[in-house]
């Protein structure tokens, strides 16, 4: 698949940086993103800015007024909607050249067995540890890389799994009883992290930098600091094979 | 033996204390802080450590809570 015009003139800043060839391996490259919250408002618009050819979003909720101080995808005339049909129809207005494909449910086993196998890249975006031990098991069955962040406050953590080559998330954050609460959140802390979860996808698929495999970027907007950790890669008990 | 580990929590009131443990484990080390291992990654010179890993004498040690929100 080519570059039209109107793509090489809407993307002309980001070619400049990354070159046609990288531009184009975006538009051929397919995304998961699971959970169009703080993350995923965030990591979807960009996903779509930067122009990668093909986004399913999955997401089983309905916009709230306390969403809007953070997931930015949503306004006042969305609340009650499903995040996911919301999130299709604005992301086609910023860029048409997008496929967006949607799920307004929940991500499951079976739904997530189909979908995993069709993309290039996994972005977690979600706010549980039981979904995410779910995405996990899925990256590694498929073989894909997964892009995982967490925030709280003004913290959070960011890290790229890569079967194979990296623990899987499991093994990295030993979270054995996931247990679900209310998360508050300053605005910007997913913001900051939605945007370097899409980082870590654009050097993913054009192959370019460096990606956090094996490392943990830990986030503190309090004093402005990100810390890179190293893992271990034998700490994995390679749970999923 | 008692050992003196520097730990650093990271979170809302970040703090540092000095811990006198006397197993040296991350595992019992937390436990004297009163942590979940399960909630917390421990790292030592930029590494991320186990629970079963060895704190020695005079060791800096950073712990960070998980967080999990989306």
């Amino acid at each position: 698949m080519k570059l039209s015009n109107e793509e090489i003139e809407r993307y002309d800043r980001q070619i400049g940086v990354i070159g046609l060839e990288n531009q184009l391996k975006l538009k051929n490259a397919s995304v998961l993103v699971v959970g169009l919250g703080g993350l995923g408002s965030v990591a979807s618009y960009y996903l779509v800015s930067a122009g990668i050819g093909r986004l399913i979003l999955v997401d089983n909720e309905v916009v709230e007024l306390s969403n809007l101080q953070r997931q930015i995808l949503y306004t006042v005339d969305d609340l009650g909607r499903k995040k996911a049909l919301v999130a299709k129809e604005r992301l086609s207005k910023l860029n048409p050249n997008v496929e967006i494909i949607v799920y307004p449910e929940k991500f499951t086993l079976e739904l997530g067995s189909r979908l995993v196998d069709q993309v290039d890249v996994i972005v977690d975006a979600l706010d549980n540890w039981e979904t995410r031990f779910l995405l996990d098991k899925l990256a590694f069955k498929h073989k894909k890389p997964l892009v995982h962040a967490g925030v709280e406050g003004f913290h959070g953590q960011l890290t790229t799994i890569i079967p194979g080559k990296t623990p899987c998330l499991r093994c990295i954050f030993h979270v054995e009883k996931p247990v679900r609460r209310k998360i508050n959140v300053v605005a910007t802390t997913p913001g900051v992290l939605g945007v370097l979860e899409v980082c870590e996808v654009i050097k993913l698929i054009t192959g370019i930098g460096e990606v956090l495999a094996n490392k943990i970027l830990v986030y503190n907007g309090l004093t402005n600091s990100f810390d890179i950790v190293e893992i271990k890669s034998s700490d994995c008990k390679i749970c999923y094979e | 033996m008692v050992v003196v580990v520097k730990v650093k929590i990271i979170g809302p009131r970040e703090e540092v204390k000095e811990v006198d443990v006397d197993k040296v484990t991350v595992g019992e080390l937390l436990r004297k802080l009163g942590l979940l291992s399960s909630e917390y990654i421990v790292i030592k010179n930029n590494i991320v450590i186990v629970e079963d890993e060895l704190i020695r004498d005079g060791d800096e040690i950073i712990v960070y809570p998980v967080k999990s929100g989306g």
